[in-house]
């Protein structure tokens, strides 16, 4: 039996001829292991970067978003599950388009950038580099929309050609990694620290669901983390929950667990908290943290007003403003 | 002494039944609780359709490239 370790991913899959490993798109054939979903994605849509979401880059822009099937995550509460639990051999759409194709495609629909997101890029990594080498080569940005489940040698190497990355991180609390993904915190901690030190913009998402992550001291301790290890200036998303997928029993995220988020998040220092899945006045909106001036207004995933000078400074007290503005 | 016995057993019926039935859905649970963690730590693989997965290969609607960062099982063994 010709066996082979998968080492893209902590799981470490040991898997045997015939086998795919846990993220179901990684397959030993003939004691290889092939990645079945290269330049075969079943997800294409364009987007605003809004949506990924990422408000510190290129704020307004559109972007190709791509995926192919497969996750490293099993998230009860998966929102693309139809997508991240079935292997290529499952999918009904499969479209047929290799890097050069897919890069061409993101400028006949005048895309800045391209994004791979979805499920998780991280399975289908060589497609995700080769797209974003060519990507890269044609002046678009590329951006990783993940969970940041993978070791640190991969990354590090696909930092390289990376932009910025919006991480889900999930909870603050290893159990919950566990109980609720199938996976562990630590290596998702070590992910973003990795992708600050290779200078890649970085945003975090945590998605707050009713009485298993929505702790205030959760709370804290995450936006403690993110101040100290990746800096007050990092851009954190508070997400809201819906029930879905496996976990239809917990109710939508109350908008006063979202709002008491953002304030405990503040309050350690976080200098950019929003709130997303929520329609309301200024969740998605970008304040100087210096002065309060209200520098970009958003509705929804739409930029109405962009007040930064080009430069990316506060037009009142021209303190620059993190992030990547054009 | 039987007597007493006996309705109580009918009386209760249902609700043993309920009692064995949440012991081995707790059982279940804690069970699928351990293999996630088993597979959170490694060594897990998932068996698949490989017919299905050669014919669309072959047809060309997935692909057979190799992949980056594995190795063979037996360098590590050896």
């Amino acid at each position: 039996m010709s066996e082979v370790i998968c080492e893209l991913c902590p799981r470490a899959c040991r898997i045997p001829e015939g086998g795919a490993g846990d993220c179901r798109v990684r397959v030993n054939l003939g004691g290889k292991l092939r990645a079945t979903t290269y330049g075969r994605p079943s997800a294409v849509h364009i987007d605003p970067i809004e949506k990924k979401p990422l408000f510190h880059f290129l704020p307004g822009s559109r972007v190709l978003s791509v995926a192919t099937a497969g996750c490293n995550l099993h998230c009860r509460n998966c929102q693309n599950w139809q997508l991240s639990q079935r292997g290529g051999e499952q999918m009904e759409q499969l479209y047929h388009l290799p890097p050069d194709r897919l890069v061409s495609e993101a400028r006949r629909t005048r895309c800045e950038a391209i994004a791979y997101t979805y499920s998780d890029p991280i399975v289908f990594y060589e497609y995700s580099y080769d797209s974003a080498e060519a990507a890269r080569e044609a002046g678009l940005a590329n951006l990783f929309v993940t969970a940041g489940y993978i070791n640190r040698q991969p990354l590090r190497r696909l930092c390289r050609v990376l932009d910025a990355a919006n991480t889900d991180l999930k909870a603050f609390d290893d159990g919950f990694y566990q109980r609720v993904c199938g996976a562990r915190l630590g290596p998702v901690l070590d992910s973003l620290v990795t992708l600050r030190e290779e200078g890649v913009w970085v945003e975090v998402t945590n998605l707050l669901i009713p009485t298993l992550n929505d702790q205030r001291r959760l709370v804290r301790k995450m936006a403690r983390w993110i101040r100290d290890q990746l800096g007050a200036d990092t851009p954190l998303h508070f997400s809201r929950f819906h029930p879905q997928y496996r976990m239809r029993n917990l109710p939508p995220t109350p908008r006063d667990t979202l709002q008491m988020a953002r304030d405990e998040a503040r309050e350690v220092g976080l200098k950019y908290v929003y709130i997303g899945n929520l329609i309301g006045d200024d969740n998605g909106n970008t304040y100087c943290p210096r002065d309060r001036t209200l520098l970009v207004r958003r509705i929804g995933f739409r930029v109405i007003e962009n007040k930064l000078t080009e430069g990316g400074s506060c037009p009142v007290c021209g303190d620059k403003i993190a992030g990547v503005w054009g | 002494m039987a007597k007493m016995i006996h309705p109580l057993r009918r009386r209760d019926r249902t609700f043993v039944a309920l009692l064995l039935l949440s012991l081995v859905l707790i059982g279940l649970l804690l069970d699928a609780e351990r293999r996630a963690a088993k597979r959170a730590d490694g060594a897990s693989w998932r068996r698949i359709d490989l017919k299905a997965l050669e014919r669309r290969i072959d047809s060309g609607q997935l692909s057979d490239r190799e992949a980056l960062w594995f190795h063979p099982a037996a360098e590590v063994s050896q």
